[in-house]
């Protein structure tokens, strides 16, 4: 779309898909519009003209046949759990809910794969394999309610993406409908591909190169046994030393998740945990595979968390208490509510080794602007995720948020780093992506997304800072809410 | 959203404090664990959006409609969101005064010409007449029970003679469980076996104890079997619920204020709940004396007395049951226990040491299976889908028996079960029956 | 700098500008660019073919040991590569027929070996990269570190593409430890069907080998497994497979993990057959009724079927039990049929090559 007008939705489009999804599966009045104004990310706004629940690839390829003739632009929106604005309708248009494709098509335990439809909630795919030896590794905190086919859009990672690896380790092969209207499929489960590896590409796509209506992801076997750790250090340095020490040590943990002290007070007021409520830094650490193996794996660790100055590790002794261990991390952003009314979170990325400078530099910039920082992230990966903690209400501190956050984004671009490492650009950071990347390198991503998405009908303005939309000055710009992440 | 020409909003939901709103932070971790969303997969139907649509109305951005009216009369108050929500957001506590003041002011919408703030035939005959009145509902179920007795009831439903009876009066005929003899009622006080443990009084309920009067029974001797004294108040009342859930709040508070006084006695050490529902808005009292007449009611001594009985036991710990019941039994978990109240374990454990009994737990453990209150008859539709999705979990750990510590769900279950195969026998029961039956070396009914 | 004298026809860039003069002018010429090394070599030829040869550019340009990942040049060996990687007790984890060839050029080919059970493709491994498309333009993706989705994957678009879409200049790789010790042990079965008897348990095994190959010829099957990690966790791993087998005989070796891979000797004129993981004893039973016997990954389905007798010709084979099967046949022969052509694909190489200076084509791509 090179038009700068809105789209423009007309009674006969309206009608159009009303005849392929039936009115009881397409919402175009504005009261029940509004609530998809935004998903998790709430500092921008735009209301779609109308809502369809697709329940089909056919139903999808019909949808998006008659917003090629109609020119409407349209986007995908699976759970809208996303965390950068990646399900904002930027100009109106239609929105494509995959909600309603939900079925796990067929499980393969022998060959260890799964399809599944989009709209499968990541948590019911790892449900529904419960008992049998194998899971689904990806595993975003948000898994309870993000859908596999967001997952895709986004190459979602986790806490034990560390060892396992984020979602495109994981998914062979897509069906998706493109911005034609046809259904087309990449990847499959067998060994080899004779093609480019489009489903590579296709992961972490955003949305930007049509609609997911079917996904091939691989299944993994459980480890054997595992052992949790918590380790609690008196200083953030000593603790990101230590996270440099075990990496440098050539053990790959299944998670190692760092927390410091402003979060583990908030969720030990939450859960009750018995964590120390005077340690600097805490770090959860696991450890899994063979059951001959995890105990020495263990030791070492425990061993070089103490000579790195840890006051204590302990080994969690029971599967109840690794469960509560796990839910305190898993749930960390909820216990915010406790410290602060409104806060928001960062994705940087930094080498491992970075994260002692990464963490000092953090804290001067929350001393410098007078913001209150806390930080629970996935340090193995030196996956950071600093949370600002601010009032909605205060103007003034909302625009000291924005300008610290993007100091600390900016120095993880500086040490070597990255913006995103999961949460992905979607319309959030756009205004980064120049300075990630060369203008040749944006050229070619463009050209890319024109490969797919020619006429930039799906998904406008995401992304990339090229890809024109229709009508982007309609986008609504409020003061960030509070935002959970992570 | 709000031009010149929209035309004055009606003031709606300004007295819920601002910063429940807050609370949100739109994450959308609660929706996967919502009954209605799961169905529909519309945003409107989720908690989220739930709650946007409040705020949007608080806000002033969005207009009461009908439509917004009718997404939020679909959510079935399971507060299974709560849950799920790591924000700590108090759903029930948005949407139950919301809710209230909907019921109160009707206001006048574009589409929808003012109507009297009065409720209709159905509610006012029956949720509010009929149903909280012991009394009342004991005799209105006499004619039930004979018909039953005799059969006759199947014989209208198989020549479609129920069907002539309004649709909601007909829904409440299909949920009839099996009533049985009519059972005695409950004296006043009946002592403890064997070494004392403890002294406890018994809540009764208004539906409850004219539907479920053999589980009161089972309460209380498997209370008496484990040391406790059983009081049974007879000024105690209806817990409430109907009233305030439809927005009748002076009744609720008259209601909660004579349960409070029959409950005072300071010598009890715990106010027994057999039904969950009842047990969360028993719990709930200070809340909602906040909410609808500050200061009016000192509720504080007795709610924190009031104990579900599996809670109960749990913490009390049981002498071992004796006799075998070997079956498979499916949990049930009811929504008022499991995410009102937050008792998930305990039934379970009690269950446990039954001998002979294998627990199942069941697939999606936290939807709700349709029943809500009244929800089965305001909402046939979204009700009857929960029920088969429920239905269709059971049976899938192929129990011989299904139990539930609510008893609006045992009815909704039995209706659904009959509804899924007319032919099907599987009892549902309370856990504390089956408690019961293994203390007296009783089987399985057949 | 200019680049070295070469043989006639060859280039021998030390520099991305090179690089890009090489593609500009061969788009100028209407000539074509050959990534040198990149499977498969003999595209026929039709118009002059300049060959691109990168060991000039082979520098290390960053290994943040610690970090786990280490940034090069296009043309290093691998075997150089895994010496410098092996000196901090690190590996890239693939197996390739030829350790003398630029990673570059594996990236493209996207070899893969026996470890490719537990270790994954070079796709899990390219976290970041440099490349020349055929307008000459310099582009980057990834990054270098572990976790990012900033920008399209183009990393793993350029993973396997055979030089089609453009010259890889410079790789960021995520790294693993090496692993303190290892075991090879082949497991030998009367026949397929023990064989496949075998595999079906082992799917559910408690061990958690890197490798699970077999081989099957006429009167005799093996499973060739391999386990990585401390000794005493190796040791237990073979006492597991073992009992799982349930095998006629069992050879155990140490620490030869690493000289199996590189022997595995794929015959590249071959085709491989893809199908899914159970199906590969009746794969290969198949092919053996064809005249051909079959080694392979059984843990990821792959078969390289080659001839015993007159009657076998391994590529009709190939595709006959590829097609009975379900599954696929990749073949490194630039006209053979079961190389893919999607609408897809022939719009990704007019927008990487407009001018069609990468020789190598799909099958049925316009040039
Ligand atoms: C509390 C919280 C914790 C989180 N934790 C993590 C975490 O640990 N790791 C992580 O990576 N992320 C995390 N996230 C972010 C988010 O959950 C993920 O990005 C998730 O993958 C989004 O899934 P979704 O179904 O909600 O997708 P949506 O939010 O609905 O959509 C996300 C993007 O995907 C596109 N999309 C959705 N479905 C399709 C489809 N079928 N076809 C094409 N495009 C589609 C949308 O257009 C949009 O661009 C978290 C979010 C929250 C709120
Ligand atoms: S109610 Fe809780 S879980 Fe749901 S969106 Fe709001 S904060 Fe998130
Ligand atoms: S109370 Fe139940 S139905 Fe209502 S929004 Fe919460 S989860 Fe959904």
């Amino acid at each position: 779309m090179s038009t700068t007008e809105p789209c423009v939705v007309t009674p006969e489009f309206l009608r159009e898909l009303a005849q392929i999804v039936g009115t009881e599966r397409l919402l175009d009045s504005k009261d029940e519009l509004l609530v998809y104004e935004c998903d998790g990310y709430v500092v921008e706004k735009s209301v779609p003209d109308v809502v369809v629940f697709v329940e089909s690839a056919a139903e999808v390829s019909a949808v998006v046949k008659a917003c090629v003739k109609y020119s409407v632009p349209f986007v995908p929106r699976g759970a809208g759990t996303s965390l950068a604005g990646g399900c904002l309708p930027v100009g109106g248009g239609v929105m494509i809910s995959l909600t309603r494709m939900r079925q796990i098509v067929e499980i393969n335990l022998r060959d260890r794969f799964a399809i599944v439809e989009p709209g499968v909630v990541n948590l019911n795919l790892s449900r529904a394999l419960a008992g049998s030896g194998f899971h689904y590794a990806p595993d975003p905190s948000s898994q309870g309610a993000c859908t596999i086919g967001g997952n895709v859009a986004t190459n979602s990672g986790g806490p034990h993406t560390l060892k396992y690896g984020v979602t495109v380790n994981h998914v062979i092969g897509v069906e998706f409908v493109n911005t034609e209207g046809d259904i087309v499929r990449l990847g499959g489960p067998c060994g080899r591909q004779n093609d480019f590896d489009m489903t590579g590409l296709f992961v972490g796509s955003e949305g930007t190169f049509g609609v997911v209506t079917k996904v091939w992801v691989r299944i993994t076997r459980n480890p054997a046994a595992y052992r949790t750790m918590l380790a609690i250090f008196d200083s953030v340095d000593d603790c990101s030393q230590a996270i440099s020490n075990i990496i440098g040590a050539g053990i790959v943990p299944a998670a190692l998740e760092m927390m410091d002290k402003g979060i583990v007070g908030a969720l030990e007021e939450a859960f009750q945990f018995g964590f120390p409520l005077d340690a600097e830094a805490v770090l959860l650490i696991e450890v899994d595979g063979l059951e001959v193996a995890v105990d020495d794996e263990a030791q070492t660790i425990t061993q070089l968390c103490t000579d790195t100055g840890a006051r204590e590790v302990r080994l969690s002794q029971t599967d109840d208490e690794r469960a509560l261990l796990w839910k305190c991390r898993k749930q960390a952003f909820g216990a915010i509510g406790r410290l602060s009314p409104s806060y928001c979170t960062q994705d940087g990325v930094v080498p491992r080794t970075q994260l002692p400078q990464i963490l000092k530099f953090i804290a001067e910039v929350s001393e410098r602007h007078d913001i209150a920082v806390v930080n629970v992230f996935h340090a193995g990966d030196g996956n950071l995720h600093p949370i600002l903690l601010f009032d909605e209400r205060n103007a003034e501190q909302v625009q000291r948020v924005m300008k610290a956050s993007d100091e600390i984004l900016e120095k993880c671009i500086e040490l070597g780093g990255s913006v995103t490492g999961e949460h992905g650009i979607g319309v959030e950071k756009i205004s980064f992506m120049n300075r990630l990347f060369t203008e040749t390198d944006l050229e070619v991503m463009e050209d890319v997304r024109k490969t797919f998405n020619p006429s930039g009908i799906c998904s406008p303005g995401k992304l990339l800072p090229t890809a024109g939309a229709c009508g982007m000055e309609h986008i609504e710009r409020s003061h960030p809410g509070r935002k959970a992440a992570m | 959203m709000s031009d010149e020409n929209t035309p004055q909003l009606p003031v709606i939901g300004q007295s819920i404090p601002y910063e429940r709103f807050l609370d949100c932070v739109h994450c959308g971790l609660c929706t996967s664990a919502c009954p209605t969303y799961v169905e529909t997969g519309d945003e409107n139907d989720s908690p989220r959006g739930r709650i946007y649509l409040m705020r949007s109305v608080v806000d002033g951005r969005l207009e009461l409609t009908d439509k917004v009216r009718g997404h939020l009369d679909l959510c079935l108050d399971c507060r299974s969101c709560e849950t799920a929500c790591p924000s700590g957001v108090q759903y029930g506590r948005l949407l139950e005064p919301f809710r209230v003041e909907m019921q109160a002011e009707s206001p006048a919408t574009p589409e929808r010409p003012a109507t009297p703030a009065k409720p209709d035939w159905f509610h006012r005959w029956f949720l509010y007449g009929l149903f909280p009145n012991r009394k009342w509902m004991n005799l209105a179920l006499k004619p039930a029970r004979w018909m039953q007795t005799l059969r006759l009831d199947r014989l209208a439903q198989n020549i479609g003679l129920t069907r002539l009876l309004p649709e909601r009066l007909r829904r409440m005929q299909e949920q009839l469980p099996w009533l049985g003899a009519a059972q005695p009622a409950l004296p006043e006080f009946l002592s403890a076996k064997g070494e004392r443990r403890a002294r406890v009084a018994l809540f009764l309920g208004c539906v409850a104890d004219a539907m479920f009067r053999p589980v009161h029974w089972a309460t209380a001797r498997v209370l008496q079997e484990n040391g406790c004294d059983v009081v049974i108040p007879q000024s105690q009342q209806c817990c409430g619920a109907i009233h305030y859930h439809s927005g009748a709040s002076e009744p609720a508070v008259e209601l909660i204020r004579q349960n409070v006084s029959a409950f005072e006695d300071e010598s009890l050490d715990a106010i027994i709940v057999n039904v969950a529902g009842c047990g969360s808005m028993l719990k709930d009292y200070t809340h909602i004396i906040d909410e609808l007449a500050p200061g009016s009611v000192d509720t504080t001594s007795v709610v924190s007395r009031f104990k579900d009985v599996s809670e109960f036991l749990a913490e009390l710990g049981i002498r071992s049951p004796t006799g075998n019941i070997s079956a498979v039994a499916a949990y049930q978990d009811a929504c008022h226990l499991q995410h009102a109240q937050q008792i998930k374990t305990q039934p379970i454990s009690l269950l446990q040491q039954i001998p002979g009994l294998t627990v199942k737990q069941i697939g999606e453990p936290e939807l709700c299976c349709g029943a809500a209150g009244s929800y089965n008859l305001t909402q046939p539709e979204m009700s009857d889908r929960l029920g088969q999705r429920k239905v269709r979990n059971l049976l899938d750990v192929s129990p011989d028996v299904i139990v539930s510590g609510n008893a609006g769900c045992s009815l909704q279950l039995q209706a659904q079960l009959r509804k899924e195969n007319p032919d099907r026998t599987i009892p549902v029961l309370h856990p504390i029956e089956l408690l019961d039956m293994s203390y007296r070396g009783e089987g399985l009914p057949s | 700098m200019s680049s070295t004298a070469a043989p006639e026809g060859w280039l021998r860039p030390n520099s991305v500008d090179e690089v890009v003069r090489a593609i500009k002018s061969a788009a100028e010429n209407s000539t074509a660019i050959q990534l040198r090394g990149v499977v498969p070599a003999d595209v026929p030829v039709q118009r002059r073919v300049t060959s691109l040869l990168m060991d000039d550019y082979k520098a290390v340009v960053d290994y943040p040991a610690r970090d786990m990942t280490i940034t090069v040049q296009a043309g290093l060996h691998v075997c150089e590569l895994n010496r410098i990687l092996a000196e901090e007790g690190q590996q890239l984890p693939i197996d390739c027929f030829n350790p003398a060839m630029g990673i570059g050029a594996v990236i493209a080919s996207d070899e893969s070996g026996p470890r490719r059970f537990g270790y994954g493709t070079l796709r899990d491994y390219v976290i970041g990269i440099e490349a020349v498309d055929g307008q000459g333009r310099i582009f980057h993706a990834g990054g270098r570190v572990v976790k990012n989705v900033a920008g399209y994957d183009l990393c793993r678009l350029l993973t396997g593409s055979r030089g089609a879409l453009a010259a890889i200049t410079q790789v960021t790789f995520r790294l693993k430890p090496r692993p303190v010790s290892s075991r090879l042990s082949v497991f030998t079965f009367a026949d397929a069907n023990k064989l496949q008897q075998a595999l079906e348990r082992l799917n559910t095994t408690e061990a958690t080998p890197v490798i699970l190959d077999f081989a099957v010829s006429e009167g005799t099957a093996e499973l060739r497994i391999g386990v990585e990690g401390a000794d005493a966790s190796c040791d237990w791993q073979i006492e597991q497979l073992t009992a799982d087998c349930q095998a006629e005989e069992v050879a155990t070796e140490q620490n030869s993990i690493a000289q199996y891979c590189s022997s595995f000797g794929y015959r590249w004129s071959c085709p491989a057959v893809s199908v899914l993981p159970s199906q590969v004893a009746t794969a290969a039973r198949m092919l053996l009724k064809r005249g051909c016997v079959s080694v392979g990954h059984a843990g990821t389905g792959i078969l390289y079927p080659s001839r015993i007798s007159e009657v076998g010709e391994p590529r009709d084979a190939a595709i006959e039990v590829a097609a009975e099967l379900g599954g696929s046949v990749t073949s490194w022969d630039h006209d053979h049929p079961a190389c893919s052509n999607t609408p897809l694909t022939q719009r990704l190489l007019n927008t990487f090559d407009p001018h069609s200076v990468f020789h190598w084509k799909p099958s049925g791509a316009e040039s």
